[in-house]
């Protein structure tokens, strides 16, 4: 993987969406977490529909949607789940 | 992030007509000799009123050591019957259990492992109309259900009466825990604002846990819940703790109070308990499904056509391992496969096409329809109706 990926953590729903639980993902140096997104579905394309249900994440933190990702962040995508 | 005590005067003093007895001296020894906790802490503990939502994965482990550590009066929402398919995980019922009410079979063990522990029973389902009364008794609401409207409807009463909500979650191998407490940091709408569309995430019924799980989210839903009640230690208030069992891993995420929040922001929009099925688009989905319905066999006309040497060809699209659990004898074309494999299968064909309970079937059918297939019908209720009302030899899973 080049130096310019962005480590994805994948939970739940959306790891089993993807098949990974972890997945490496390029991004410009000023990207959004949106532009991340755009990204991600364009190698996973059956990760789409949870667009609008996750929770995102950055390096341990609740992040909005229009947040910034650099290079070497850790992202986290977070479905909702509702077992008990 | 530290709180007070949930329980006690405003100054900290706890009521000291709850002396302990002698019993409960003897009994609560391991509490009393850590200063943490102390014959201070262990009155707190008994004067606390917690109230679990479920008494199902989540509720077992968790009302048992809550009964174990002293809660006073543990009050319990659970209006379902106890079923073989629990006992792999809620271990508060044992197998003479099954069949009885898991509110009777929960009090039975609660008593059993301490009889100083008030019960409190709510044999009912949690809704808009009874959730404010049912909780504002309780110090700290406890939510162990097992769908997003009652979790939705959980979190919006603790908002609109100001208390905490100690919120765990299972899936497979994962789990989450939190404690919303809109007083003191973000609400679960602050983390997800919008529920999903109906289907999109499995739940256990659909997706599988692992029996184990509940036991360790509960038990952290647990710790949490003791923590308020002594006013001890750090607080999941505003982290949101992730746990992985098969990377055997803990992370957490920090939390942030959502400001625009409908319900806990600074112009709440949702000040009183709505239609939580509606929001989660619950009706919306089963009117669409029938509006877009596909053709229907029932089990009994299925097997009379079987029976009467109709060329009916019945194809099942379970997984493999499901297919080893147990099968009626037809081919297996898992879902997933079918859109590849569609060329195995001859067009001009009656198809029936069955799964576990009719869900994925239903998929199917609009697939084959959608490639042509005229005669295609999707088996209602699945493998299990099959099970329950044709062949009990095949077994129920």
């Amino acid at each position: 993987m080049s130096g310019k990926s962005v480590k994805v953590l994948l939970f739940g729903a959306a790891a089993d969406l993807a098949g990974e639980r972890e997945i490496e993902v390029n991004v410009g140096d000023d990207s959004s977490l949106d532009e991340l997104w755009e990204a991600a579905i364009r190698e996973y394309p059956r990760l789409s529909p949870m667009h609008g249900t996750l929770a995102f994440g950055i390096n341990g933190e609740y992040a909005e949607r229009n947040a910034k990702v650099s290079p070497g962040d850790e992202v986290a995508f977070l479905p909702p789940v509702s077992g008990g | 992030m530290q709180i007070d005590s949930v329980v006690g005067t405003p100054n900290g003093e706890v009521n000291l007509s709850n002396d302990l007895s002698n019993e409960e001296i003897a009994r609560y020894s391991r509490h009393l000799i850590m200063p943490e906790v102390a014959l201070d802490g262990q009155k707190k503990l008994k004067s606390a009123k917690v109230l679990t939502i479920g008494a199902g994965g989540l509720g077992a482990p968790l009302a048992m050591y809550l009964a174990a550590a002293g809660v006073g009066t543990i009050g319990i929402v659970d209006f379902d019957v106890v079923d073989e398919s629990n006992l792999q995980r809620q271990i508060i019922h044992g197998t003479k259990d099954v069949g009885r009410k898991k509110m009777e079979s929960a009090r039975d063990t609660i008593k059993d492992i301490n009889p100083n522990v008030e019960v409190i029973e709510f044999e009912e389902a949690l809704s808009s109309e009874n959730a404010l009364d049912i909780f504002k008794d309780f110090d700290i609401i406890v939510d162990g259900t097992d769908n997003f409207p009652t979790r939705y409807l959980v979190n919006d009463a603790c908002v609109l009466l100001g208390k905490p909500n100690v919120y765990g979650s299972i899936f497979r191998f994962e789990g989450q825990a939190s404690v919303f407490w809109a007083e003191h940091g973000p609400c679960y709408r602050c983390l997800y604002p919008e529920p999903p569309p109906p289907g999109l995430v499995p739940s256990c019924a659909e997706g599988g846990v692992l029996g184990i799980l509940p036991g360790a989210i509960g038990v952290v839903q647990a710790t949490e819940t003791v923590k308020l009640i002594l006013g001890a230690g750090d607080s999941l208030v505003g982290r949101l703790m992730l746990y992985d069992a098969l990377g055997m891993s803990f992370r957490e995420m920090k939390l942030r109070k959502d400001p625009d929040c409908p319900v806990c922001g600074e112009n709440p929009t949702v000040t009183e308990l709505i239609d939580y099925e509606e929001f989660c688009g619950i009706p919306q989905a089963a009117a669409a499904e029938k509006e877009n319905g596909v053709p229907e066999i029932t089990v009994s006309e299925l097997k009379s056509k079987m029976e009467n040497g109709s060329n009916t060809y019945v194809l099942d699209v379970r997984e493999p391992h499901e297919y080893e659990v147990a099968n009626i004898g037809v081919p297996l074309i898992p879902l997933g496969e079918l859109p590849d494999r569609m060329s195995e299968l001859n067009q001009n064909d009656e198809i029936a096409v069955h799964c576990k309970t009719g869900g994925r079937s239903a998929k199917a059918v609009k697939l084959l329809q959608d490639a042509g297939f005229a005669n295609v019908y999707n088996v209602k209720g699945g493998i299990t109706a099959w099970s329950e009302e044709i062949d009990a030899r095949v077994p129920k899973y």
